[in-house]
């Protein structure tokens, strides 16, 4: 028994390898090409062992700090802001729709679908919150539009708790005459932690990149996001470098960003994440054995 | 007869700029030798012609100098321009604060300046237009006049540039007017700039010099083959031509795409009205079995087409010779700052004008609550050196240093340059580069060069006609995707031609490209009927 | 019962339908929390979605800008004409299909089956390394993707010619010019990107199965492979499903940057990689109206939301509870 049960464990691990391999041996060539000097780039292409080390990227992109540490500022606030706002909504959402009795729940749950395919574009949703809410150039306007109410992340809670908080539960809970609130906060939320950990995760993950709101919203570069400075850049210099922005290369005065650059600013985008993923995987432990439930 | 009221007119037009200038602007002293310098040209008529129209020019001044009064007591009012280009919004504000400094005394108008970056510029443009977001002024950059005005973005300009836009009125001949004009109507003003291309090659000097093949010879795209013949075997290293990301859409031909969307004059200087296929033409024909000779003899970069870097990038970087370059003054310059190595650039079409040539200009959207103080205002950057020097190149002591005040030159103060400066520098945006300073790595006479360059240009058969796609959008997109799959591999010369043509062709015309081309005929007929 | 005890009781028929409607009311009283607990989520849906999809009948009208949304002229269908008159319109639809279908196959097994190694292994902080590190390629955007993808397949520079077939004795190949190997290569750049992401969700329901079930199974002699298929993939069901029925519905979109930008927009391959997105895209570049990529969007929209509804009813047949709605 225990010699299968090691060379499961074997096996699990060399294909887990294999796949963490496959998935970051890419992002190592982006990063040894952001302090690859451009000369080099050109002439060898991308490398693992750059022939030429060079960090004016960094350098160019550090010594400015104060647009980049903004950024991040930026960034951070508002996926802070918008991620706790999102999860709440959604957990609020998803509640109701798992309770099998809910009078017209099937509605709500079309409701919250259609959303998900029909729209009806940018320029309405801009005008709505431009022209009614006032809301263009401030904060909120990285938060509110699109951001705050995902119908995946709905579905996705309602979901987890219909198959994983059992019914018995909760009526068992309601015969007591607990309040539905009380029901939400006390028991369902507690056996949730998994799949709140995910939707923060992805609703953390969906503000952190989002740069549509802030190339939309915002033209005060005191409120742009990284991703909105990245995205920035790599917009300018896709644009410059094709055919109608040749014309007018030469007489611009900017420099196009080096490839360097971009690998540069794409390593600065990704990192904050990287470093605050491993806090959320504590959650995503193995849930509370509710033994009383299977007989 | 007809014509000699009409120079007689223009010259006084002129003078009273002239006097406009130096009765009522506080300007110094380098902005009005700009002028002078710039006027070089006219000066010399309109001073026969002065002493006899003294006192109709002092009517006339008379008449400005009321105008201006009323102008300048008209209610506060706030102009906003939208602009292409990143720039720091605190260095645009500023840049703002100190146009308004003019046009607040001229026109009791402030400035409020919104510059949005390359790659988002329409996007963002159009959800301002769309939500009915204050604006007053905008540079084209991408919007045609047709498509702008058949979809309300813009509105007609002809009386307000009779009120309020006698300088640009003035300085702007017919034949340009035409090409911003729909149905009758002004809708944009142009950019003055180069107004024309030629087309050519660029080589790197050091390796030019070394070699033996007259470059005087070449007058085709064809005589090129020796000369790369000869690179590649001195230096085997060194691709002799390189495409530029991809793609080498310029040729060497008189080519009048004709708005664009297929169906062009194969050689617009010549008297023929016919529209036809490009890619079915001879020319086109020729032009790319020569570059195919180029794949095949060894002579091309490797994968031609799929190559994503910038040819001044390989260049620079030593891996190529030359590549296919448009020419225009100042064009080694431009090169030589972007590549950092001494560039040769041969020409070998000598320029000719287009419709497209005038591809930048300045609108006014319905959005605006007052289009007269817009029209003021853009007539004032497009007259006044002073204003236009603060939009294009920012302020002074903080963006650039005048360098040698007589000639106006200017350069980056010390510790700024193209890559921090807060404001970037877009003079060909701007409605009138040619009365601004020019900067060190420019040639000094480079705004001069510009209007002797666009006076020598052909204008081609097709110049002034606008095309309205309109009625063939759906054959377009369809023809369009074709196009993507075979442009850059035929243009660079990747694949066969004798192959490939027969094939493109073929997929365009099921694509619907004759129903295009018919639909172009068509207009492109009707206004030659109404030219005459 | 109500209605029994009516008539026996002798009421009228008003009265009665008081009592009934007494009845529903109390019954709905007790839900007025849930009900309050939605409406954040409902105003805002209404605000950022509904009010704007008003927007929808841009693709109806040839928009301009003066006249605005309403006042702009009907023209019915005529923008969508561009959609279908294209002899490529067979082939863009193919595509998107095809690469959607096997997206969401090769999608969801390959995420279960990574959520199920994560889960089996024991060694805490081999879990949380793997974990993250497969979860960093969704973080990096698609544009630099094309890049790095390019720093592979270049063919001078790239590191496959450069050393792998190098190394092997082998011939370089021009990448970029050859169709028929990017159906696999958008499929693997694709897994690479969102198989990390993907799979949290299925890892977070594994993690949250009652280990009571596990217990009992072990009891009853099950192994590991059993344990597997008959508890961990049925608990796993209803999240499949539902993920399932929303890819349906976004089965004829696709994601622009994996189409366009890492196929370095080069010419042989577009027959080959050109979905509805790309094709609209390509079109409408030189001739952006409004009009005519709304109407490409709606065509989008509406043909998803056909094919959920069908397939959505087909799932109230067998599994009613894990139907979308």
């Amino acid at each position: 028994m225990v010699e299968t049960r090691k060379a499961f464990q074997v096996i699990a691990h060399i294909i887990m390898i294999m796949l963490a391999l496959f998935c970051i041996l890419p992002i190592i060539l982006m990063i040894t090409s952001s302090f690859t000097s451009e000369d080099a780039l050109i002439l060898n292409g991308y490398s693992f062992f750059p022939s030429e080390i060079d960090f004016t990227a960094y350098k160019y992109l550090l010594v400015d700090s104060t647009d980049i540490i903004r950024g991040y500022m930026v960034s951070a606030v508002v996926t802070v802001i918008g991620t706790t706002f999102n999860v709440t909504v959604t957990t609020l959402f998803a509640y109701p729709l798992s309770r099998k009795n809910l009078p017209g729940r099937r509605f709500f749950m079309f409701f919250i679908f259609f959303t998900m395919l029909f729209n009806g574009g940018l320029i309405p949703t801009y005008i709505m919150w431009t022209g009614t809410f006032h809301i263009k150039n401030t904060l909120l306007a990285l938060i509110l539009p699109n951001l705050l109410m995902n119908a995946f992340y709905v579905f996705m809670m309602r979901t987890y708790f219909t198959t994983n908080i059992p019914n018995a539960v909760i009526e068992a809970t309601k015969i007591d005459g607990a309040a539905e609130f009380h029901i939400l906060g006390k028991i369902v939320l507690p056996m949730s932690r998994p799949i709140i950990a995910t939707v923060t995760l992805m609703a953390g993950l969906s503000y952190w990149n989002d740069w549509l709101n802030g190339l939309y919203y915002i033209n005060t570069d005191k409120l742009y996001s990284i991703q909105v400075l990245l995205n920035k850049m790599l917009l300018t210099s896709l644009f410059l470098k094709s055919g109608l922005g040749k014309q007018i290369l030469g007489s611009v005065g900017e420099t196009i960003p080096t490839s360097a650059i971009k690998m540069a600013v794409a390593v600065l985008g990704a990192l904050p994440i990287l470093i605050v993923y491993p806090f959320f995987q504590k959650y995503f432990v193995k849930g509370i054995v509710v033994g009383a439930v299977k007989g | 007869m007809r014509k000699s009221k009409k120079m007689l007119s223009l010259f006084l037009v002129f003078v009273m700029i002239l006097s406009m200038l130096t009765g009522c602007s506080k300007e110094s002293n380098e902005s009005n030798k700009r002028n002078d310098s710039n006027e070089t040209n006219v000066s010399e008529e309109s001073d026969a012609s002065k002493e006899s129209d003294e006192t109709r020019q002092d009517e006339i001044s008379n008449q400005q100098n009321d105008l201006s009064d009323e102008l300048s007591k008209q209610e506060p009012y706030v102009v906003k321009i939208a602009m292409v280009g990143d720039a720091a919004t605190d260095d645009c504000n500023a840049v703002a604060e100190a146009a308004s400094k003019i046009t607040e005394e001229k026109f009791n108008t402030t400035i409020e300046l919104v510059r949005f970056g390359y790659g988002s510029y329409m996007e963002e443009l159009n959800l301002m237009l769309a939500s009915g977001e204050k604006l007053d002024l905008f540079t084209a950059f991408r919007l045609s006049v047709t498509a702008g005005a058949n979809a309300g973005q813009i509105i007609a300009l002809d009386e307000l540039l009779e009120n309020y836009g006698q300088d640009i009125l003035a300085d702007i001949p017919k034949e340009d007017w035409k090409c911003t004009s729909l149905n009758g109507s002004i809708y944009g003003v142009r950019n003055n700039k180069e107004l024309a291309s030629g087309y050519g090659i660029a080589m790197v000097t050091e390796i030019l010099e070394t070699l033996e093949t007259d470059i005087t010879e070449i007058k085709s795209e064809e005589d090129l083959t020796a000369l790369f013949r000869e690179v590649k075997e001195k230096y085997p290293n060194v691709y002799p031509i390189v495409t530029d990301r991809g793609t080498m859409e310029w040729y060497n031909a008189y080519l009048d795409p004709l708005g664009g969307d297929f169906g062009v004059l194969e050689d617009c200087t010549t008297d023929s009205s016919e529209v036809v296929n490009w890619f079915d033409s001879e020319t086109y024909k020729e032009l790319v079995n020569v570059r195919h000779s180029w794949v095949t003899e060894g002579l091309m970069m490797p994968d031609p087409s799929t190559n994503s870097e910038n040819a001044t990038d390989l260049l620079a970087a030593g891996k190529g010779f030359s590549f296919i370059s448009n020419t225009k003054p100042g064009i080694d310059g431009e090169l030589e700052r972007q590549i950092g190595k001494n560039i040769t650039v041969l020409e070998i079409t000598p320029p000719f004008s287009l419709t497209e040539s005038l591809s930048n200009m300045w609108y006014i959207p319905p959005n605006s609550q007052s289009p007269d103080r817009a029209m003021q205002v853009l007539n004032e950057i497009y007259s006044n050196p002073e204003l236009t020097n603060i939009l294009i190149n920012g302020l002074e002591g903080t963006h650039f240093e005048v360098v040698d005040e007589e000639k106006g030159i200017i350069d980056y103060p010390e510790g700024v340059d193209a890559s921090n400066t807060g404001y970037s520098m877009a003079a060909w945006a701007w409605p009138n580069e040619l009365i601004s300073y020019t900067w060190t790595m420019d040639d000094p006479n480079v705004w001069t060069d510009t209007i002797a360059f666009n006076k020598s240009a052909i204008n081609s058969k097709g110049k002034g006609f606008m095309w309205d796609s309109t009625a063939v959008l759906s054959e377009v997109a369809a023809c369009t995707n074709v196009k993507a799959k075979y442009f850059n591999s035929i243009n660079t010369g990747e694949l066969d031609p004798e192959e490939a043509i027969p094939k493109f062709v073929e997929e365009l015309k099921r694509a619907g490209v004759d129903t295009i081309i018919a639909e172009k005929q068509r207009q492109f007929d009707e206004w030659l009927d109404s030219q005459e | 019962m109500n209605g029994l005890t009516a008539r026996n009781n002798g009421m009228s028929g008003w009265e009665k339908r008081m009592a009934s409607n007494i009845q529903k009311l109390k019954k709905i009283k007790q839900f007025i929390p849930l009900y309050l607990m939605m409406l954040p989520g409902v105003l805002y849906l209404i605000i950022n979605n509904y009010i704007p999809m008003a927007g929808i009948i841009v693709a109806f009208k040839q928009f301009n800008y003066t006249k605005g949304i309403w006042g702009s002229e009907f023209i019915g269908f005529k923008n969508f004409e561009f959609l279908f008159k294209s002899p490529d319109s067979w082939l863009i639809t193919r595509n998107t299909i095809c690469y959607n279908f096997a997206f969401i196959v090769i999608g969801t097994i390959g995420a279960i089956a990574v959520a199920v190694l994560l889960d089996e292994i024991k060694l805490p902080f081999a879990k949380k390394v793997y974990q993250t590190i497969i979860l960093v390629p969704f973080l990096i955007s698609i544009v630099i993707v094309s890049y790095i993808v390019y720093g592979f397949l270049s063919t001078e520079t790239g590191f496959i010619n450069n050393c792998i077939l190098k190394a092997l004795g082998k011939e370089p190949v021009s990448w970029y010019s050859s169709p028929r190997y990017w159906p696999f290569i958008l499929m693997i750049v694709h897994e690479w990107k969102w198989i990390g992401y993907n799979c949290i969700l299925y890892y977070a329901t594994i993690v949250g199965i009652d280990k009571g079930y596990y217990e009992a199974a072990v009891i009853d002699g099950a192994n590991r492979l059993q344990k597997i298929k008959y508890i961990t993939l049925p608990a796993l069901r209803p999240t499949v499903i539902i993920l399932t029925l929303m890819s349906i519905g976004n089965i004829f979109r696709s994601d622009f940057g994996l189409f366009y930008q890492v196929p370095m927009n080069s010419g042989p391959l577009i027959d080959v990689t050109n979905t509805i997105d790309t094709y609209v895209y390509r079109g409408l570049m030189e001739n952006s109206t409004l009009g005519m990529s709304s109407a490409a969007g709606l065509y989008q929209s509406f043909v998803g939301f056909v094919l959920v509804l069908g397939a959505n009813l087909l799932v109230r047949k067998f599994d009613d509870e894990n139907a979308l709605f």
